[in-house]
């Protein structure tokens, strides 16, 4: 009984170590030793549409996460410096290096999960009124590019969710 | 004696999992209660039944609930003042690209009274649209009239914040987009009930157009509908600009629904795309909507359109 036992356990072990040698495998742990380079920089861009339909205006966000310990949020127009104006009537806003901002790690994660995200999503979009378009910057210079719809669930909504956040940070 | 401890010891082990398992009850209901603030359609959250025989440990609740929303509503109004705008000035003939920005996550949720207003709005402009509906049903086949009618008539509005698309916190902008199941659903961001109060037209011509969006060209396409819009698209010159293919952005949905809703809701200004001399035809176009079936016929009455078939009696 027990040497059956045995037998089972072992067949299971060589089929395991089989599969890592299938090319697809391989491929698969490559692309993640080549994609390990760390995200340091997003931009996003809720594009509206052409001025002549005096719909609603553009959204840009970017986060730079290469300078500082703190991630550098901007955007365009400055939604944040608008919502949060300074007491003394400047016209800067929150964001600024002397502020508790997002800490660079956590920018990363957060890159990092929404790369995930997009990487997992395969959907496209056609006849889009809303178009999102992401672009995050690798380390090494390499990029990750995705452009969607905001009403298509999935990857969209995560970078919503991102965007708020780096906003509220 | 050792009796009696073996009774108790097994009235205290049947006893014990029911006591838990209705405090765990009670914690989950009252989770539940805290979590259900975010409201779709018509509902309106947190609105309480007055009750004649309430005890008075809930009537003073209830006086806290009031000085609480007192609070609230004081809140809301400061916040809203201060809210800043991005867009042209209100003397301008000319719309723009204009909204009041939210604050964020912690903008609050707007007021029962202002709700409503957006919501009274909203199904006035859903209402408008069947009207259009009515008003061109002979310019159109009757399968797509139904089909259009059946996308407005599904059509709900949800109230601001959305966890969904929490980035719309920052914004004042509405966006037609889709619920868990698929279904056509208009959001609004938080700045939005500022517009509507200091630009109540243009706010209704917004939400209007989110409303035609649901007639769009691709959604049509996609739904296997036969489209009205494809002569005013011509009309336009946007007869090649449908963008319904795979990564494209649909240029001529915007077309169709501005056209449709400053049909329905004036914005009190002029849409770029149809003003000066060199958008005259457009002015046209927008104006008189060519539509597929054009032979305007008179609109009978159900009785005499009976008599009017063949074997009739006239």
């Amino acid at each position: 009984m027990t040497r059956k036992l045995v037998g089972i356990v072992s067949l299971f072990v060589l089929a395991g170590c089989t599969s890592l040698q299938n090319p697809s495998s391989m491929e698969a742990l490559k692309a993640v030793e080549a994609v390990s380079s760390p995200f340091v920089e997003a931009f996003v861009e809720f594009a509206g549409p052409d001025a002549r339909w005096a719909g609603p205006a553009s959204l840009v966000v970017r986060v730079d996460t290469r300078q500082s310990a703190v991630a550098h949020v901007t955007s365009q127009p400055a939604v944040r410096a608008m919502a949060h104006p300074p007491a003394d009537g400047t016209t800067a806003g929150r964001g600024l290096a002397s502020e508790p901002g997002m800490p660079t790690p956590k920018a990363r994660a957060l890159f990092s999960e929404l790369a995930t995200q997009m990487q997992a999503d395969a959907q496209s979009f056609s006849g889009c009124l809303y178009p999102v378009r992401v672009r995050l910057i690798r380390q090494d210079g390499s990029v990750l590019e995705k452009h969607g719809c905001r009403s298509h669930q999935g990857w969209p909504q995560a970078v919503s969710k991102a965007v708020s956040t780096f906003l509220a940070s | 004696m050792r009796r009696m401890r073996g009774k108790v010891s097994v009235l205290f082990l049947m006893v014990f999992p029911l006591v838990l398992g209705a405090s765990v009850g009670i914690f989950k209901w009252m989770e539940g209660r805290k979590g259900s603030s975010v409201a779709v359609g018509t509902a309106i959250p947190g609105r309480k039944v007055a009750s004649a025989s309430k005890p008075a440990a809930a009537r003073a609740e209830s006086d806290e609930d009031a000085e609480a929303q007192k609070l609230a509503a004081a809140r809301r109004q400061e916040i809203e003042k201060n809210l800043v705008s991005f867009g042209p000035a209100d003397s301008a003939k000319t719309c723009g690209s204009f909204e009041y920005f939210g604050k964020g996550e912690s903008h609050p949720s707007p007021g029962h009274a202002d709700w409503d207003q957006i919501m009274k709005a909203f199904r006035s402009a859903k209402a408008d649209l069947g009207k259009f509906l009515i008003r061109h049903r002979w310019n159109m086949t009757d399968a797509t009239r139904e089909a259009l009618e059946v996308r407005v008539r599904e059509l709900r509005i949800q109230r601001p914040p959305t966890l969904e698309e929490p980035d719309l916190a920052w914004r004042g902008i509405g966006t037609l987009t889709r619920d868990q199941e698929g279904k056509p659903l208009v959001r609004l961001g938080a700045g939005f009930p500022k517009l509507f109060k200091e630009r109540p037209a243009r706010a209704r011509f917004e939400l209007a157009r989110l409303v035609a969006q649901v007639w769009s060209p691709c959604e049509l396409a996609a739904a296997k509908v036969e489209s009205p819009w494809n002569p005013l698209l011509q009309c336009l010159k946007l007869g090649s600009a449908l963008g319904c293919g795979a990564g494209q952005y649909s240029e001529a949905a915007w077309a169709v629904s501005t056209v449709v809703a400053r049909q329905v809701a004036s914005p009190g200004c002029e849409i770029p795309a149809f003003q000066g001399e060199a958008n005259v035809a457009a002015l046209g176009c927008a104006n008189s909507i060519p539509f597929p079936l054009n032979a305007r016929r008179a609109d009978p009455s159900p009785a005499v359109a009976a008599l009017q078939t063949p074997g009739g009696a006239l």
